[in-house]
């Protein structure tokens, strides 16, 4: 196996270079996503500072909701049509949505430690369980791609789990309405409006931006690795299948 | 103040981390 050297006239070096372009407009726009929640946004009165841990943690998790909702479609659109752009979307959206549910629920559980003086391990809050259900299903996902027969096996099992999987969605969006437990309630959804000061709504709103054209940028790299990897894979299989049906003696 | 700090921390390094990863595995080429 040699390197590559991508050169000025590579269609496909010029698309990488592309993404790392947009990769590095992404990185810019939450610089100023930081800008926005450290300086902009004003303190809250009652909590102090750890309240800026709101926009990231909650930007993440509908960058989440988000990519999971993805996968749902790809694996529709495999399980209804075969359809392999949908499988491989759905495989990079998963592993786009895991990190974006890891950064929601560390950053979560960092803001309920001097709140509520919060032990997590001890406490049954129906969001963060509900939460660590979802990246237990979606790191599923991913497993069963790995542990399952490459192929169409694979992207089937993981289908039927992009689809049952998505259930936990809502049940994470609406579980501070269902069990009335420590997580707090809608804030930015409230009836009535947001309840909070406008500036701290600005302030979401551009950090919900700055995420979200990071999340579409992450999603669209995965997709290129994914869909490289399908065809190296391809090529493989069929220089194998050439090899097996070469006459003897040749 | 510090765990606002902790929070971000953690987040700039996974999401830092996964990108600077993505992008190496994109530009890390090999032909069979």
């Amino acid at each position: 196996m040699a390197e590559v050297p991508p050169g000025p006239t590579d269609p496909e070096g010029a698309e990488n270079r592309r993404l790392t372009a947009l990769a590095g407009v992404a990185v810019a726009a939450m610089l100023v996503a930081g800008w926005a929640i450290f300086v902009y946004a004003p303190q809250d009165a009652l909590q102090g500072p750890v309240q800026r841990i709101f926009y990231l943690h909650v930007a993440s998790a509908v960058a989440a909701f988000g990519c999971f909702a993805v996968v749902l479609l790809g694996s529709l659109a495999f399980l209804w049509r075969g359809s392999l752009v949908g499988d491989r979307l759905g495989r990079a959206a998963a592993h786009v949505g895991l990190v974006f549910t890891t950064v929601t629920f560390l950053m979560g559980v960092v803001w309920a430690k001097p709140i509520w003086n919060w032990d997590p391990t001890r406490t049954w809050d129906a969001r963060l369980t509900s939460t660590a259900a979802l990246w237990v299903i979606y790191a599923g996902y991913l497993l069963v791609r790995r542990l399952a027969p490459p192929g169409r096996t694979a992207m089937r099992l993981a289908a039927v789990v992009g689809v049952i999987g998505f259930v936990d969605v809502p049940v994470v969006y609406f579980s501070v309405e269902w069990w009335r437990t420590l997580h707090p309630g809608p804030v930015l959804t409230a009836p009535g409006g947001p309840a909070m000061p406008a500036p701290m709504v600005v302030a979401y709103l551009v950090t919900q931006a700055a995420v979200g054209l990071l999340c579409g940028v992450l999603v669209a790299i995965h997709y290129r690795v994914q869909a490289r990897r399908d065809a190296a894979l391809a090529r493989a299989v069929a220089g194998q299948l050439e090899l097996a049906s070469a006459p003897e003696g040749r | 103040m510090t765990y606002l700090v902790l929070g971000y921390a953690i987040a700039v390094v996974i999401l830092g981390g996964f990108l600077a990863g993505s992008l190496i595995q994109l530009h890390h080429r090999h032909h069979e």
